[in-house]
This record gives structure tokens, sequence and C-alpha cells, in this order.
């Protein structure tokens, strides 16, 4: 069978006991804690709602979405899938109108899993203060 | 059988027609509308969704919770490949918190333009009422009145007849 050309390449990890992706593309490479970064690092709890669980498999997501640059931290990276158009599909209006903004854009279908969709520009446009204090000194 | 015995005989029938519709008519003004609605249980209490607006029951499903939003909101379920938003019925009416059992149930009702899941404790039954709505109580846990129609008395018991825009219309 043929790839989808217009198929989404989307890393997908877990982080706060819920399912996530993120555009491939939007992700530069997967750090372990233990690596100086010296991007800002974004808080979960605080752009995310979700804190991250202390895990051995824990990692750094370090975000490039166009030119903004983030560390994200997320409790395990898991796979890397392709999602064609029948595999995504849009939040429900009632989700995306109680959502302070597009930082979810779409919800993926992976078996009988879900997956929300991140996008990382709308990300790093809301990384915090404390966050980026805590990437420098790490850095 | 002359003509005339026929026409007699089907303006015989036309005419007991026409008084079995007005005696029902009548009968329907004398005991009030016929309300359908599907029955459901929470923590005890029976509320019901005007079957018009049901579109399937489901045992529930895992649910993916959507962080930041409102608490009445559980998330997001996977129907057949349907994205739909799932509401915690309890939590909306103030009976305390939902959470997914073997149990539980989820209505899908339908709304213009979305279809919206709630999850119940239990369904009961399919039932038709007669007679008409009545305010809700004044002892209702707060705040549930403005998320009834009103209720309706249904064996030995009363019934809250879901308002199901007021569901959809919180944003809190």
């Amino acid at each position: 069978m043929m790839a989808d050309p217009l198929a989404l390449e989307v890393l997908c990890f877990r982080l706060g006991g819920i399912l996530w992706g993120i555009e491939a593309g939007q992700v530069d490479r997967i750090a372990r804690p233990e690596e100086a970064l010296d991007d800002p690092l974004l808080d979960p709890a605080r752009v995310l709602g979700v804190a991250p669980e202390a895990s051995l498999q824990g990692r750094r997501l370090l975000l490039r979405p166009g030119t903004a640059r983030a560390i994200l931290p997320v409790d395990e990276v898991l796979d890397l899938v392709s999602l064609s158009a029948n595999d995504l599909a849009a939040l429900p209006p009632l989700i995306a109108g109680a959502l302070p903004d597009e930082r979810i854009w779409a919800v993926g279908k992976v078996g009988t899993q879900i997956l929300l969709l991140l996008d990382a520009a709308t990300l790093c446009g809301t990384k915090t203060g404390a966050g980026d204090r805590a990437g420098q000194e790490e850095g | 059988m002359m003509a005339g015995e026929e026409t007699s005989g089907a303006e015989r029938r036309a005419a007991l027609l026409r008084q079995a519709d007005e005696a029902a008519q009548a009968q329907e003004a004398q005991d009030g509308a016929a309300i359908h609605l599907l029955l459901v249980a929470l923590s005890g209490e029976h509320y019901g969704f005007p079957l018009d607006r049901v579109r399937e029951v489901v045992k529930p499903a895992p649910i993916t919770p959507v962080p930041s939003i409102p608490e009445h909101i559980l998330g997001v379920m996977n129907l057949r490949g349907e994205i739909l938003p799932v509401l915690d019925l309890k939590r909306l009416l103030g009976l305390g918190a939902g959470a997914p059992d073997p149990q539980g149930r989820i209505v899908i009702v339908k709304s213009p333009g979305m279809a919206v899941g709630f999850l119940a404790d239990s369904v009961e039954d399919a039932i038709e009422v007669r007679g008409t709505l009545e305010p809700p109580l004044a002892t209702l846990p707060e705040g549930q009145a403005q998320y009834l129609q009103g209720q309706v008395a249904h064996a030995d018991r009363l019934v809250g007849v879901l308002n199901v825009e007021a569901l959809l219309a919180r944003r809190e």
C-alpha cells in the first residue's frame, strides 16, 4: 500500500496520564532529563494543566516550531505514528469552546485510543517566566 | 346489496371514526399530552431525557480527559470513530461526581450540529407519561432547577425532565 502523502507524522508521548501527540516536524529532538539544555523550559502544569509523574522514562522534547524554541518535559515517549485524514478529528465544539486557546488543535485516533494533538507554536507562546529561569539554570 | 345501502355503510364508518378521534382528543385533553422520556438513575433519583433527543445508549467506553476545561466535562470518547464530548450529568445536577463503572451508561443526545454523551449511573426504561409538567420542587439540590423543564409523576415518584439546551449551555 502506498503511503498517504498528506499524512501527518506525529510523535506520541504520555504526560500526566494522558496520551498526547505533536507533529514530528515541530520537534527537533528528544533529550534525557540529565542533559544540559539552554532553551526555555515549559511548565506542563501551567501550559497544559497536567503535572508530570516522576518516572525513569521521563524525557524532554526540544520543540522547534518555526523560529521559536522551548523544552517540554514528558513522562514517556511512545511512538511515531502516521495519521491520515481518517485518523484525525476536530475537537468537539463543546470542548474547543471551553479551552483557552488552540494549544490542542485536534484529536488523533489510534485504534480505540485518542491522542490530544498539541500545537507547539501555541505552546511556545505560553512559556512561563519560572520555566524560563529553570531552563536557564539547568542549561 | 343496493347502492344506497353501501353509501350508508361508508358514511356510518366515517362517522364512527370521527367520533373515535374526537373521543381520543378529549381523553388526551383530560389526561394531558403524552411525554416520552428515557428514564435514567442518578444517585437514587430519576431523571428523564426527552426521548426524541436521544440517539442511542452505550456502555462506558474509555474517556480521554482534556485538561483545562470545566469539571463537568469528563473528556472525549471514540464511538465507532466519532469523537464525542462526555458530560458528567451528576456533577451538572449537583449530585456529586460521576465515575464510569460497568453498570453506568452513556446517553448520546442529539443537539444541532453535534452529539453529546451524558454519563448516568444507569438507564432504567423508556416511558410514556401522561400529565402536565409541574415546576421543579424547591427542595431540589441548589442550582438543579435551571437544568429541568419541570417534573412529572411516574410510578409514585417524581421524575425530573431534563432541559438539554440548558445542560449544554453551562460554561463553568
